[in-house]
């Protein structure tokens, strides 16, 4: 006699099926097995959501706090969840919405708390230059490291809605259909919004456009 | 191809379409034939490459494998701590009626100290109030008697009711102002109107 074994499930569907579970579990009145099923989700999707939120605040501590409540949000709204959407696609709109209100906040406080620096010749500069490297490097990575604070530059300096959808699309390899899902936005849109972030970060990376190119993007920020 | 790239770019890919293919997968026909685009396209896809090498290295070296952990069981916690109903301090028991005393009041009182303090405030009242009579009118007794040991001494068996001692004070005082004599012989006597009415 053999055994008839059930193809193996996509992430989609496992992260359905978890979500349903879970949603039966937090009825049922049994807080404890609902946890426990839903630590499964945690685990599949918290190193993309660090990413994404990483990327997006610029800032490890903020991002860390984003990403706690996004979970937490998402336990307690599952109810609200719909089967017909991926998962990841709801926790995501969730988490960018997490993100877009720390991002809010922040702006708010800088305001009153301090003026943005400015060099020697009274232009001023992004906050993101004054970034401490992320963590102690050794010698052969120092041209890595490098690399990194140059991309990381370049990236701030990208207008908001560019660096959501470059983030998606390219660090955490979302079609473009799937980004327009997450951020609401038309999906020609997206197209547009991805080709002109990558076409601005190849001339802030190109050699030697560093220096040359920071009013240039000063003004298209504006 | 676009007719934007065989126009404007003499037959050649623009930067979007090679970054697009990149994304979708799709192989333009046009790389197999032009070695310019073909050149352009890998530059182009080795940079998109390593950009997505370095932004995920980026993220992934501010969070390690253990401040993911740490972070997992806090989210983990968090959620605990949503499931867990708040937990209530208990107090000794009271009924309705204290609860609602000590919510106005601010501090709650026994009702039996109450009852002792009012009968305490009430016996008081009493002792007070029988010592407060007694005492002015002996006090008064002696007063008088101190005053006008001489008139008073004659009409003990007399002064009864407020109407004689009337008379008596009038009688007293009769002889004593001069200034006024000329009005009192003027003015009825009571002795006299009290007669006038008796014999009416």
């Amino acid at each position: 006699m053999t055994e008839v074994s059930s193809p193996p499930l996509t992430t989609r569907e496992a992260d359905a099926r978890v979500a349903i579970d879970v949603k039966a579990l937090q009825a049922a009145g049994r807080p404890d097995a609902a946890r426990e099923r839903f630590a499964e989700l945690v685990e599949r999707h918290q190193r993309r959501a660090i990413r994404i939120a990483f990327h997006y605040l610029r800032e490890a501590a903020d991002a860390d706090e984003a990403v706690q409540d996004a979970f937490v949000k998402s336990y307690v709204h599952l109810g609200t969840f719909r089967e017909d959407l991926p998962f990841e696609v709801w926790f995501t709109r969730i988490l960018i919405n997490g993100c877009l209100d720390r991002l809010k906040a922040r702006r708010r406080r800088e305001r009153w708390m301090a003026p943005h620096p400015t060099d020697a010749m009274g232009v001023e500069r992004d906050p993101a230059e004054y970034l401490p490297s992320r963590g102690p490097s050794p010698e052969d990575l120092v041209l890595l490291g490098e690399r990194r604070e140059q991309l990381s530059v370049a990236l701030a300096k990208l207008p908001e809605r560019q660096r959501l959808i470059f983030m998606l699309s390219h660090f955490d390899g979302q079609t473009s259909r799937e980004v327009s899902a997450m951020t609401g936005l038309n999906e020609s849109t997206v197209r547009v919004h991805l080709f002109r972030a990558i076409r601005r970060l190849r001339s802030l990376l190109a050699p030697g456009a560093s220096h040359t190119s920071s009013g240039r993007t000063r003004r298209a920020n504006r | 191809m676009r007719i934007a790239d065989t126009l404007l770019r003499r037959g050649h890919l623009s930067e979007d379409a090679l970054v697009d293919a990149w994304y979708s997968g799709h192989h333009p026909a046009h790389l197999d034939t032009c070695t310019i685009c073909a050149a352009r396209a890998l530059e182009v896809s080795r940079w998109l490459e390593q950009t997505r090498e370095l932004g995920v290295a980026e993220a992934d070296a501010a969070f390690p494998a253990e401040r993911l952990a740490a972070q997992q069981s806090q989210i983990l916690r968090k959620l605990e701590q949503l499931d867990r109903p708040s937990k209530l301090l208990s107090f000794p028991r009271v009924s309705s009626e204290d609860a609602i005393e000590s919510v106005t009041h601010g501090h709650r009182v026994s009702s039996r100290w109450i009852a002792a303090a009012a009968a305490a405030g009430l016996i008081l009242g009493v002792i007070g109030g029988r010592l407060s009579v007694w005492q002015p009118s002996g006090a008064a007794r002696s007063t008088a008697a101190q005053a006008a040991p001489v008139q008073k001494a004659p009409d003990t068996g007399r002064a009864t009711n407020a109407a004689d001692l009337l008379l008596d004070s009038e009688d007293v005082s009769q002889p004593q102002i001069h200034s006024l004599s000329a009005i009192d012989t003027l003015t009825p006597q009571v002795t006299v109107a009290r007669a006038s009415t008796q014999r009416r």
